[in-house]
């Protein structure tokens, strides 16, 4: 027999069997229970990997939040509250504006008898760097060298530049709530030592820096997350102008 | 819904999308199963066998055509039955000397219907219509038959001769019965 006539024969027992859709007479099948005995052995689907998903963002959600949130901030700029000790009646009162330009040694201080009533925006200098200064004559001919002009009231406070290796700041960083340090709390400052030309220019140009950075502090992303408004402190000082 | 469509859900295991494809092929494969085994419990516990196997296997299937598809479940499912048929020892094997060619005497076969030569295939002895199923209906070759089933070139041959035999006898027979009932 040859392939030919072997292909044709099987293909007379092949087509019509292949083509039968329909269960003959006789024969009996239930579609239904052998269905149902099928879907229990068939693997389920894992939602386990999903699961796993969800759980590891999460936890990355958190763990990010979490260091945004809790990162130490910026320090933020404690309160100047120095002053001489009151023995005699104030007679100069600076408003804050005045006050802050005196800091810039560019305007000089008109002298008046007033007390100072002074509202002062988150502006920070040490218990050690508050001093009162009195301005000696050799520090004067050093500003006049350097084209700077000093402030006619020689008990304006000063920052005064110090070493950077150890600052000790009495509010060093300050949390929601400022402290108050008030004028009988500092005790007797020790006598001011006369600047140098170098210790002028340090101070001016901390001064200076001071300023740049206190600028965006104010506008930090975390306050406004918070929903804090920046802390604003009023303090009254007194001010001996003499 | 697409062929293709349905593949790439069960592959995912969505059981709406394997009780489609269960829908569309069970009474066919379930017929394929009959054609090799006895009964039909048998036939569906084989049919339910291979479907697991072909939802298990589809993740490494990859799709050409839809007769494609088709054919790789049918390889599947008659694989099911041969190794059941192994496992019971259900070949009924004739000496090799026995094996001759019946010739190909078809007639009568124009006059059957396909519900008539399925009715037929089941009568058959199970090691006839084993051979003769793959030979005559799946396409297999002697060789191939004796690879799968773990007999030689010649008992197949021999198997189908007389499956074929047996097959004519069963024709004229319910030729006979046809004529005897329109007297």
């Amino acid at each position: 027999m040859t392939t030919m006539q072997q292909e044709k024969q099987n293909n007379q027992w092949a087509e019509p069997v292949g083509s039968l859709q329909e269960l003959p007479d006789g024969f009996q099948f239930n579609s239904q229970k052998v269905w149902n005995e099928l879907e229990q052995q068939l693997p389920v689907p894992s939602k386990k990997s999903w699961t796993v998903y969800y759980a590891a963002a999460s936890v990355l959600v958190i763990a990010l939040s979490a260091l945004f949130f809790l990162q130490p901030s910026q320090p933020e700029r404690s309160i100047i509250v120095a002053a001489q000790p009151a023995a005699q009646p104030l007679k100069s009162a600076i408003k804050i504006e005045q006050q802050e330009a005196v800091a810039q040694k560019t305007i000089p201080v008109k002298k008046s008898d007033n007390i100072a009533a002074v509202k002062h925006k988150a502006v920070s200098v040490s218990k050690d760097e508050a001093a009162i200064v009195t301005i000696p004559a050799e520090t004067k001919e050093l500003a006049a060298e350097i084209d700077m002009q000093l402030p006619a009231n020689p008990l304006v406070l000063e920052k005064k530049a110090l070493p950077k290796k150890n600052p000790t700041p009495v509010i060093a960083k300050t949390g929601p709530k400022l402290k108050i340090i008030y004028l009988n709390e500092l005790g007797v400052m020790p006598p001011p030592e006369p600047l140098n030309k170098q210790e002028l220019k340090q101070m001016v140009q901390q001064q200076q820096s001071e300023q740049q950075e206190t600028a965006p502090a104010k506008e930090n992303l975390k306050q406004v997350l918070y929903f804090k408004t920046i802390p604003r402190t009023t303090t009254s000082t007194s001010i001996n102008n003499q | 819904m697409e062929l293709l469509q349905l593949i790439r859900e069960c592959k995912q295991n969505r059981i709406t999308a394997q009780k489609w494809l269960y829908d569309r092929f069970a009474v066919q494969f379930f017929l394929l199963c009959r054609r090799y085994l006895k009964t039909d419990a048998e036939a569906e516990e084989m049919l339910q066998n291979g479907f697991l196997k072909v939802f298990q296997h589809l993740p490494q299937f990859t799709y050409s055509t839809d007769a494609g598809f088709v054919a790789w479940m049918k390889k599947i499912m008659v694989n099911e039955c041969l190794q059941e048929l192994r496992k019971r020892n259900s070949f009924f094997l004739v000496p090799e000397t026995a094996a001759a060619d019946i010739g190909s005497q078809n007639d009568g076969l124009d006059r059957l219907s396909a519900q008539e030569i399925f009715k037929l295939l089941t009568v058959m002895p199970v090691g006839y219509r084993t051979v003769f199923n793959l030979f005559a209906i799946e396409g297999y070759s002697h060789v191939e038959i004796a690879a799968m089933l773990n007999i030689s070139v010649n008992t197949s041959k021999s198997q189908l001769s007389k499956a074929r035999k047996t097959l004519q006898e069963l024709i004229e027979k319910n030729d006979y019965d046809a004529a005897r009932k329109a007297k």
